[in-house]
């Protein structure tokens, strides 16, 4: 079956898609090791190549903090109140143990696609 | 921002109860962020027109609050399969006889046979659909049930793959199957040489109608050997050949050929038993002879079905190709 331009590139988008966001998790964490509120996390995510859009990033950053990895407050900063979430004890823990499984990935991936090549 | 309100307020109506204000209130700073971001570069306030642009970016309301909510569905993935199955299931095993009994019985619903086949079944279209309705409800609000305990009791896991039934070659034919087609259809046969009586019943004679002694007299006898004779030898000989198969490809046709009649015979209002109540006026028996003849009329249904599936099986068997693997087909042709 050959597809057409048009359905290759929604499969690409698609399949991209999937790529990405299975990086968000520990994208996000990273970031937060500084304390952040939604709109500035998202900003500095886009800013190093991660573009994210907030019907995905907020209910993640939710998910992240009922999981006990990040802890929020809100706090009043121009005169505008606004939730700032940062790593907790155990998402410092886990954000180590993902980067090293992040490092093991890429380096398995990268001798796949270099023995390919 | 009487714009960005309206939005809120259509979001917040979807979102979980408890979180609801701080949600909203964390998605309206994420709003205004972004007009003032967007103001910033443009060094103007934003008109409707782009306010409107920038919520539509953001998404339906109801998508946006969607993704607070936790995953649900009323069949999850893991059973769906099983829940279409049995209604499948259902839709086949009891509504098809149902509908047949029901047009059936409501044919000769009057003793003396024959009626209308239009109006038999346009009264049996509304307890029709109202059964289907009830069991589409019944079979759904059982498997939303199991959806929902089924995780805690570990029925999807319970199945092991020493359980499962090894797949049946469709080209041997079980030898019990043989021999009770053969004994079946041998009975039949002698009953229809007179050699066999069937039970006398007092005050009531059931007969083949005379059409049938005369016209098909020959082609039901030479059926009924054919077919007692391919299952004897498939008793002993289970595996289907070609030849074999084209051979009982011809008896399928001659089959067909008998039944198609019969059937012609009862849409066309006349019987092809003759009924002889030596109690005139006995509702009982009234009743009894009805429900005689609606189940000569499934039967007969069930036979032509029958033979025509088996037919296109066993041409495929006779053309070197393998029969059609379907649980239904395999229900129909006896298999």
């Amino acid at each position: 079956m050959t597809n057409t331009p048009e359905s290759n590139a929604d499969l690409y988008e698609n399949l991209r898609l999937e790529l990405r966001r299975g990086c968000l998790v520990i994208a996000v964490l990273g970031q937060l090791r500084d304390e952040r509120y939604g709109y500035t996390l998202r900003k500095a995510l886009a800013d190093d190549g991660l573009e994210i859009d907030e019907g995905t990033l907020y209910p993640l950053l939710r998910r992240l903090e009922s999981q006990g990895l990040l802890v929020s407050q809100w706090r009043e900063e121009e005169k505008r109140n606004k939730r700032f979430y940062k790593l907790s004890g155990d998402g410092k823990k886990m954000l180590k143990q993902l980067r090293e499984e992040w490092e093991s990935l890429n380096a398995s991936v990268k001798r796949i696609l270099a023995n390919e090549d | 921002m009487e714009q960005l309100d309206r939005y809120l307020k259509h979001v917040k109506f979807w979102l979980p109860k408890a979180q609801r204000d701080d949600i909203l209130a964390e998605l309206s700073e994420e709003l205004r962020s972004q007009v003032e971001e967007q103001e910033s570069s443009r060094q103007r306030p934003l008109n409707a027109a782009e306010i409107a642009d920038l919520l539509q970016k953001f998404g339906p309301p109801m998508l946006v609050a969607q993704r607070y909510l936790p995953q649900q569905s009323l069949i999850g993935p893991a059973l769906f399969p099983m829940y279409r199955f049995v209604l499948k299931l259902v839709w086949t095993y009891v509504f098809a006889p149902w509908l047949i009994i029901g047009i059936a019985l409501h044919i000769f619903a009057s003793f003396g046979g024959g009626g209308p086949l239009r109006p038999a079944i346009q009264a049996m279209l509304e307890p029709f659909f109202n059964a289907f309705v009830v069991n589409f409800a019944a079979v759904t609000g059982i498997f939303a049930l199991l959806e929902h305990y089924h995780a805690g009791s570990g029925l999807l896991n319970a199945a092991s793959h020493r359980k499962i039934r090894p797949l049946r070659d469709l080209n041997r034919v079980r030898r019990s199957s043989s021999i009770g087609e053969f004994l079946w259809n041998f009975a039949f046969l002698l009953w229809w040489i007179n050699v066999l009586h069937t039970p006398v019943i007092p005050l009531l004679d059931i007969k083949p109608a005379p059409i049938i002694q005369h016209a098909l007299y020959w082609p039901i006898l030479f059926l009924l050997a054919a077919q007692s004779a391919i299952a004897g030898f498939n008793a002993f000989r289970p595996l289907w050949t070609r030849r074999r198969a084209a051979i009982r490809a011809m008896a399928d046709a001659l089959g067909l050929f008998v039944v198609c009649p019969l059937l012609g015979i009862w849409i066309s209002g006349e019987s092809f038993i003759t009924v002889i109540n030596r109690k005139e006026g006995d509702d009982f028996w009234a009743a009894g002879i009805m429900f005689t003849w609606a189940w000569c009329v499934i039967i007969l249904v069930w036979a032509a079905i029958s033979y025509l599936i088996r037919l296109l099986q066993d041409v495929r068997r006779a053309t070197g190709k393998p029969p059609i693997r379907n649980w239904a087909l395999q229900l129909f042709a006896g298999e």
